[in-house]
């Protein structure tokens, strides 16, 4: 039975490994026949026919990259005979000699200076032999050094591209070396190609056209012209072509490349153009590397070339664009995000400590002690102590238990063996009394001391969780957009508006930011407007500034920042009466727009009234601004307002709470609701009641605020009010405060709080029984002009 | 005006008259406090038939002594509360935490 279940794994196992190792041996087939290709063409390729250095440091190159490629020096020797004139034994015996110092030097991949050392001394030491060998001409001894030398840098230059070529598929990301390495190896390899044609059609052409067409594609005309004259100077140099050839591919890498938004038709048009423009004008003199029939089956190939190479060709260079440019930043920002985190933690950990250290109230210890002082102060002198608390020390012990259960709960004194024996139970109860008030009132501070450590463990808390989420903010990815940034110049320069930058990015919430530079701060109304406009045309939904004042950046320009419009905004009015005349109020309240396109409304009301009330109240407003400015969470604000306000006074004190929050974009409010009265919502004739029954804040230890949703439209009232308000009317308050809203028909928040005011007062003689306050938010569409 | 207070069991029964603002609201507080050690009992039921205005003060005598009495393992119970009281008790959120009676009985049976 065992075995049995053992068996089918080995056997998927095995399974697996055989064919890992086919498709190594696939692979490694496959590579050796691809390095005796590029082995028989870069041997191929030579300097004005004499020197042929390319193959050599290509097997240099590869013999240390791997020892068991030395059988692609056949390829070179190969490719060197089928090359009328050649010395072909020379090139023999300098690979020969570069094979064995490889092999006892143990040269190694990353040993490219090693290898190419050794080049130079093999190719060197072989030209001087064979130059000896026929009258040793200066001439000889100095091109066989030239020889060397630039076989000695292409050993570095190859060394670069095979660790690229042999993990092409594995591969994501490539560097700079690598990327030049790789243009000057297909160079190479091009060369290499000269003079072997099939049929009309010259491959040299055909890879010349290829490689320039490709490239300029993908890197556009930049890259284009610049490939373009790099293959046409190599080709000069290297077997003394007409000099035109130069302009010829340089020009059409230009028009290919600036063709390119036009796809890959685009691009083999603007090559075409560009290239026939300036052969016709060179009279055609463009040599045997470029035929028409190898430039046409290049420009097939190219639209027929497969989209998915082509794309990963693209995220490649991409790849290395984002290598050099973004990486540091973004290390950064990882790292500093890292490190938020670890603080984060801290905080985290030092909060639970003071969660967990929440010792038992209540300890025997405390009351065997409790015992003790009442013992010594009533028991000491009498003349029973010995009898109760020697001998009968457990009865006498257990006695006084319950004789302090009897003062807590009342239980019956009567079966108590100490209320029948004690000669002076009178004195013993009353001390009891006295020790067990002291008792509770330190257990009090205890209880207090404990509330105060489970408010730093709160804090805490809420220490960690911000720094959490600046971590997050900070970890956000925010991308830019380009061709907006590119559209948006563009559209501002046609309407005559000079800017240094436009920067366009979003962020992972999905709002989009847009960022103009200009090196004057100052901004009229009316330009600013037109930078809205263009701005709001190119994005297609309405943007305006966001910021009052402009910033200035690291480069000494003036920032102006401009952001997706609100639909909406509020207008607030307030009307406010204190209880007694030329006395504080112990009402506050606050309204402000927020950061995110919100816009909050708070009124606070603090028990009783004059100072003591406002100074209560307006810490519970001061509290919550900033905690909702620095953008900490609903639920923890309140809770830790509430802690706050606990712990701040020994006294009863409390404040009710009652806030809206408005989404500007939506119009979704939300009522959070802390004991506070009923509010209104006005909207034409009718009016909703929005109630809540939730406690107050400051004065136990778990509170629960209400939430209420409700969507606003434009032309809506909210209506805030403090209790002292409703007070004005008799029987159904609410109700008759209601009629009175549903009746007032303003258009100015202001004259609505007013109005309201006016005609609670008027209820009650206009002698009001509390603080009160009305506020009016009122909704209005944005309106632009 | 003031408070009254009876013994029934292990339970203090508070019974406010007249009017409880913020003027009240201390001495009552302080009175309340004094007859609940002194008499060292354990559940708190305000009777507020007679009770005729409440404002923020009064829930905080409230709130208070629920606190104190919740503390010492009692309960608190609020008794005969009129129309006006009942919303304000309702309005300020009390009813999650301190159950209303009709009549002092069935508190009582309740504690």
């Amino acid at each position: 039975m065992q075995s049995a279940n053992v068996f089918p794994y080995k056997k998927t196992l095995k399974g697996k490994l055989s064919e890992n190792v086919d498709k190594g041996f696939y692979k490694n087939v496959l590579n050796s026949v691809l390095f005796l290709i590029f082995a028989f063409i870069l041997g191929r390729a030579s300097i004005s026919y004499v020197l042929f250095p390319f193959g050599i440091a290509f097997f240099a190159a590869l013999v240390a990259y791997k020892k068991k490629y030395f059988f692609v020096g056949l390829g070179v020797w190969l490719a060197l005979l089928t090359v009328p004139g050649v010395n072909s034994a020379k090139y023999l015996l300098s690979m020969a000699i570069i094979f064995l110092l490889e092999l006892f030097l143990r040269v190694r991949p990353t040993n490219a200076l090693k290898a190419s050392f050794i080049t130079l001394f093999s190719l060197f030491a072989s030209g001087l032999i064979f130059s000896y060998s026929y009258n040793f001409l200066y001439f000889d001894v100095f091109l066989s050094s030239y020889e060397a030398v630039i076989a000695m840098l292409l050993v570095f230059i190859f060394n670069h591209s095979l660790s690229f070529i042999v993990n092409r598929s594995t591969r994501k990301v490539i560097s700079n070396e690598e990327l030049v390495s790789l243009g000057i190896f297909t160079a190479v390899f091009i060369l290499g190609l000269h003079n072997l044609s099939i049929w009309k059609f010259s491959l040299n052409s055909i890879a010349i056209a290829f490689a320039v067409l490709f490239i300029s594609y993908l890197g556009g005309s930049g890259a284009g012209s610049a490939i373009g004259t790099t293959i046409g100077v190599l080709n000069v140099l290297a077997y003394a072509e007409a000099p035109s050839i130069v302009g010829v591919l340089a020009f059409g890498g230009l028009l290919g490349g600036s063709f390119r938004k036009l796809h890959r038709i685009g691009t083999i048009a603007g090559f075409v153009i560009g290239a026939a423009i300036v052969a016709f004008y060179t009279g055609f003199k463009v040599g045997n590397s470029l035929n028409p029939y190898g430039i046409g089956l290049a420009a097939l190939l190219f639209a027929a070339f497969p989209k998915k190479y082509i794309q990963e060709a693209e995220k490649l260079i991409k790849g290395n664009k984002n290598l050099n440019d973004r990486d540091y930043s973004r290390k950064l920002k990882e790292i500093i995000a890292a490190k938020l985190k670890e603080y984060s933690g801290v905080f985290e950990e030092l909060s639970k400590t003071f969660k967990q250290s929440n010792e038992k109230i209540l300890d025997h210890k405390d009351i065997s002690y409790l015992f003790e002082e009442i013992a010594n102060k009533t028991c000491s002198q009498c003349i029973m102590y010995k009898n109760c608390w020697d001998r009968d020390f457990y009865s006498t012990y257990k006695s006084m238990f319950e004789l302090v259960e009897h003062l807590e709960k009342r239980k019956d004194i009567n079966d108590n063996r100490l209320y029948r024996k004690c000669i002076r139970f009178s004195e013993l109860m009353s001390t009891t009394k006295y020790y067990l008030g002291i008792y509770k009132i330190s257990m009090q501070w205890r209880e207090r001391l404990k509330d105060a450590k489970g408010l730093i463990a709160a804090q805490l808390k809420g220490v960690a969780d911000a720094i959490s989420d600046i971590a997050k903010e900070v970890n956000m990815n925010i991308s830019f957009k380009d061709e907006l940034e590119q559209v948006i110049l563009l559209e501002l320069d046609k309407n005559g508006i000079q800017v240094e930058d436009v920067l366009v990015y979003e962020t992972d919430g999905g709002s989009t930011s847009v960022k103009v530079y200009r090196e004057e701060g100052y901004l009229s109304k009316d330009l600013e407007k037109k930078i809205a406009s263009v701005i709001s045309e190119v994005m297609g939904e309405r943007y305006e500034r966001k910021d009052r004042l402009y910033g200035i950046d690291s480069k000494g320009r003036c920032v102006l920042s401009f952001a997706k419009a609100e639909s909406l905004q509020v207008i607030t009015g307030v009307s406010k009466v204190s209880k007694a005349k030329n006395r504080i109020s112990g009402d506050t309240y606050s309204f402000m727009d927020l950061n995110n396109g919100k816009y909050v409304v708070a009124l606070s009301d603090g028990m009783g009234v004059g100072y003591k009330a406002a100074a209560e109240s307006t810490t519970a407003i001061s509290l919550l601004e900033k905690f909702i400015e620095a953008g900490f969470d609903r639920e923890l604000v309140i809770q830790t307002l509430n802690s706050i306000l606990a712990l701040r006074s020994a006294e009863e004190m409390f404040s009710t709470v009652d806030i809206m929050f408005l989404d500007k974009f939506t119009g979704k409010a939300e009522f959070i609701k802390i004991g506070a009265c009923a509010s209104y919502v006005k909207r034409g004739a009718s009016v909703e009641v929005i109630e809540s029954g939730s406690l107050p804040i400051g004065i136990l230890e778990d509170i629960e605020a209400d939430l209420h949703e409700k969507k606003l439209k434009e032309g809506d009232f909210v209506i805030l009010v403090t209790d002292g308000v409703l007070e004005c009317f008799e029987g159904e308050k609410e109700m008759e405060l209601l009629r009175v809203i549903s009746e007032a028909d303003f258009i100015s928040p202001q004259e609505m709080a007013d109005y309201i005011m006016k005609k609670s007062l008027e209820r009650c003689e206009n002698t009001p029984k509390d603080d009160m306050t009305v506020i009016v938010a009122k909704i209005w569409k944005k309106i632009y002009v | 005006m003031g408070a009254k207070f009876s013994k029934k069991d292990s339970t203090l029964v508070v019974k406010i008259e007249g009017e409880l603002d913020h003027h009240e609201a201390e001495r009552v507080k302080r009175a309340i406090d004094e007859e609940y050690e002194k008499k060292s009992c354990k559940n708190m039921i305000f009777e507020l038939k007679n009770l005729t205005f409440m404002d923020s003060s009064g829930i905080g005598v409230i709130i208070g002594r629920y606190k104190k009495v919740k503390n010492n393992g009692g309960k608190v119970a609020i008794v005969n509360a009129n129309q006006h009281l009942k919303k304000v008790i309702e309005v300020s959120g009390l009813l999650r935490i301190i159950k209303c009676y009709n009549s002092l009985e069935e508190a009582i049976k309740d504690m």
